[in-house]
């Protein structure tokens, strides 16, 4: 047998070799079905992909707007007292100057007059003979506020805050509240709310 | 090798596919399972729908499943003539009818039928049997050298006892 015919013989051998019509039917349905995957892979893939895009996204700005939100959080979260406590030690500390030079208390009523409110002594500070050395204007939640330094006969220099008493300040009466070494002391007498700032060392 | 790269209908290349495998397993049911575990392969990987890629498909995992069987049956070169004499020398009682090469190309060894299969029926040259195959030009020509004459030497042989 020459190597041609072997061959021949060989190329008609295998050609009668055939994939069975049952097998090539189910090949060719796995083809289909394996594409149809593939296309549906890709295609959700994509979306995946943009929504782990949007997801990533969206934690970052969420993180954000959480790390602006939290310090207006953090002060709403405080009780009145500390807020006021807040705003009167805050003023206390910086020590400005006094716009009224005066150790009366009816001077100060007769030149402050933005003032809703007449500022008055406080009896409870008599027996501590604190003296008057001037006035400004201040505020406290918003509302118009007298801002008095006092001079302890001891020494030191304390900070009075007076405004006209409202319901929202009423509920603060006689409360202590320290803070940044400032103790702050509240009470009201005759419509007028009072608070005291003194730095304790 | 251009024809490989050429993206064919899908019935046609697993009929390919499907001969080669013949030729690798010579049996239609291990040829089936390969060919579907490669096919499978193929379409996982996304294609592409060529021979040469399904051929390698296929060829991995006949290899894979008959790794075991290589391992432990391990012929000496030497002795290779030997054992060729030796199964040509056995007494086969076949159908003449039924096929003698089907019988004759049982004898061979895997590698030789994958050679002759590939070089006569495909119609690749040595040195694209020697790249698809990873082996040596020349170990491509001597397996194929050596697939023909057993072939020869059993039809003959057969063809001797038909006369007697």
């Amino acid at each position: 047998m020459r190597d041609e015919n072997l061959d021949n013989a060989i190329v008609e051998h295998y050609h009668k070799q055939t994939l069975t019509p049952a097998a090539l039917v189910r090949m060719e349905m796995m083809a289909e079905s394996m594409s149809e995957k593939l296309q549906y892979e890709q295609k959700t893939g994509f979306w995946h992909k943009r929504w782990q895009q949007q997801k990533n996204l969206s934690i970052a700005a969420m993180f954000v707007i959480a790390m602006l939100l939290i310090p207006i959080f953090w002060q709403s979260g405080d009780t009145l007292l500390q807020r006021v406590a807040r705003e009167v030690a805050l003023n206390h500390n910086k020590q400005l100057e006094s716009d009224y030079v005066s150790d009366s208390y009816k001077y100060l009523a007769s030149v402050m007059e933005r003032l809703d409110f007449l500022p008055a002594a406080s009896v409870l500070l008599q027996k501590n003979n604190y003296q008057i050395t001037g006035a400004r204007y201040c505020s406290i939640q918003g509302q118009i506020a007298a801002q008095i330094k006092l001079v302890s006969p001891v020494g030191g220099v304390l900070t009075l805050y007076q405004t006209r008493l409202n319901d929202e300040l009423a509920i603060l009466d006689n409360q202590h509240y320290t803070i940044n070494n400032v103790q702050v002391k509240n009470w009201q007498e005759d419509g007028i709310f009072y608070s005291l700032a003194r730095t304790i060392h | 090798m251009a024809e490989k790269e050429v993206s064919l209908e899908i019935s046609v290349l697993l009929q390919h596919g499907f001969r080669y495998a013949i030729s690798l397993t010579h049996d239609h049911h291990q040829a089936e399972d390969i060919l579907q575990d490669a096919w499978l392969a193929v379409m996982k990987a996304g294609g592409p729908h060529s021979k040469a890629y399904l051929f390698s498909a296929v060829r991995s995992r006949f290899l894979n499943a008959n790794k075991r069987a290589n391992l432990v049956s391990i012929v000496i070169l030497d002795d290779v003539e030997e054992l060729e004499d030796k199964l040509l020398d056995t007494e086969v009682d076949f159908d003449v009818n039924g096929g003698v090469l089907e019988i004759a190309l049982s004898q061979l060894r895997d590698v030789e039928r994958e050679v002759l299969f590939l070089f006569a029926v495909e119609g690749y040259t040595a040195q694209e049997i020697a790249v698809l195959t990873e082996r040596p030009r020349g170990t491509v020509l001597s397996l194929l050298h050596r697939g023909r004459k057993k072939i020869r030497r059993f039809v003959d042989q057969h063809d001797a006892k038909v006369m007697l």
